[in-house]
């Protein structure tokens, strides 16, 4: 539905919002599945970091089958394993080092390829559903929404985990993991008046005795991620006028982005946590229209 | 969907015991209800929500608009009892942050005490 067209009033404004968590957002297609099944019609998807992929791939419109199948042809680990070294000799003041914020400790190419397949190459006006991506400005450290230009470019700047990926320029300014200032951006929703908000958010399960820096890093970065977004949570519920249903994605072991071979058991978790949450969205919704009879 | 709301005192402490579930069907009703107790003067309050069995984010409204309420009367207030799915929920919409909350209403007495 285009943001100008006029609902329904009897009918509830519907966002979905799925949060940041590397390839664990991909819990998240169950409920799309659920969604098309009950016949309920998303008004906004809005999606953070790996979040970010799974909301542009449904904006775009791919349904649950094919965004299965677009996970399992393109995620490979191969996207996290082309290291930058001259950044890494930079690091440790060695000859030949260099850094600007240009550059990350992984080079960017191989995502960016991958997502511009995926998004065939399309900007924002192919998208079917609205849909906000969050990103954070690396000069001042605030969030923003892309929903115009590139979808491949917005999604690989709002999944970019600085320092392991580099920032990218968009429209003249440098962004980066939206999670850095909003891992599940709720409180936009709020701001933009839906009536149910749908929250995938990630629990984000941590080893505490990681003998792997990189591990160690991601997984503490990941961490302060999800204290920030029970801030926010709690402000957005305090600020919203019906219902905000957090789903929250509980996964037993600590997954990293770079373990792809996880993908079926991330997405059946999501089968199992999204069976557990359809009738709170059925009653939100009932809730709303009969409030509004 | 109906919650059930018994007030009863514990010393000078305002008991408010919940049973049931608070979502949008009922929450402006348990807003209204709360607001009325609260509004009789006491300052010192414990939601007891042994009998709570669920709560959407429209009845942890409930919750923030009575905390409000109490704390601009200088007042205080702890939550109780919760069971381990609603001790999940306050968790993750980062109301442990925001409200006490204790394991029993014998313990939510003594901390009421501490923090008058």
């Amino acid at each position: 539905m285009n943001e100008k067209e006029i609902k329904n009033p009897l009918e509830p404004k519907i966002a979905v919002v799925v949060g940041s968590g590397g390839i664990k957002p991909a819990c998240a297609i169950p409920l799309f599945e659920f969604l098309d099944k009950e016949n309920i019609k998303i008004d906004m998807l809005l999606g953070c970091s790996g979040g970010a992929i799974v909301s542009a791939m449904r904006g775009f419109g791919y349904n649950a089958e094919e965004m299965e199948g677009l996970f399992s042809k393109y995620l490979t680990r191969r996207l996290f394993t082309h290291i930058d070294y001259r950044t890494l000799l930079s690091i440790a003041r060695l000859p030949f080092g260099r850094f600007d914020k240009t550059r990350g400790i992984l080079k960017p190419d191989r995502l960016i390829d991958v997502l511009k397949a995926i998004y065939k190459n399309s900007s924002f006006n192919s998208i079917k559903i609205p849909t906000l991506i969050q990103v954070t400005d690396v000069d001042t450290g605030e969030g923003a929404f892309l929903n115009s230009g590139d979808i491949a470019e917005a999604v690989y700047a709002s999944a970019a985990q600085f320092p392991f990926f580099p920032p990218l320029c968009i429209d003249g300014r440098w962004y980066v993991d939206g999670a850095f200032s909003s891992p599940l951006p709720v409180l936009e929703a709020v701001n933009r008046n839906f009536d149910v908000i749908i929250a995938i958010a990630i629990e984000q399960q941590v080893k505490m005795q990681s003998k792997s820096f990189i591990e160690y890093a991601y997984q503490f970065v990941s961490r302060s991620y999800t204290s920030t977004q029970k801030k926010q949570m709690a402000l957005a519920i305090d600020m919203h006028h019906h219902e905000i249903i957090i789903i929250n994605m509980h996964f037993d072991e600590v997954i990293n982005m770079w373990d792809v071979k996880k993908l079926p058991d991330i997405i059946q978790t999501g089968k199992k946590i999204i069976d557990k949450k359809k009738h709170e969205i059925l009653a939100a919704i009932k809730n709303f229209k009969d409030k509004h009879k | 969907m109906k919650v059930e709301l018994q007030v009863y005192k514990i010393e000078s402490f305002t008991v408010i015991s919940l049973n049931g579930k608070i979502d949008s069907s009922n929450s402006d009703g348990a807003e209204a209800e709360v607001s009325n107790i609260i509004g009789k003067g006491d300052k010192n309050f414990i939601f007891d929500l042994g009998k709570l069995e669920y709560i959407s984010s429209a009845g942890l409204r409930v919750f923030l608009t009575a905390s409000k309420k109490i704390k601009n009367e200088k007042g205080n207030f702890i939550i109780c009892n919760a069971s381990e799915e609603i001790n999940e929920i306050f968790d993750i919409t980062g109301l442990l942050n925001v409200f006490v909350l204790c394991p029993s209403l014998e313990k939510a007495v003594e901390k009421l005490k501490l923090l008058q």
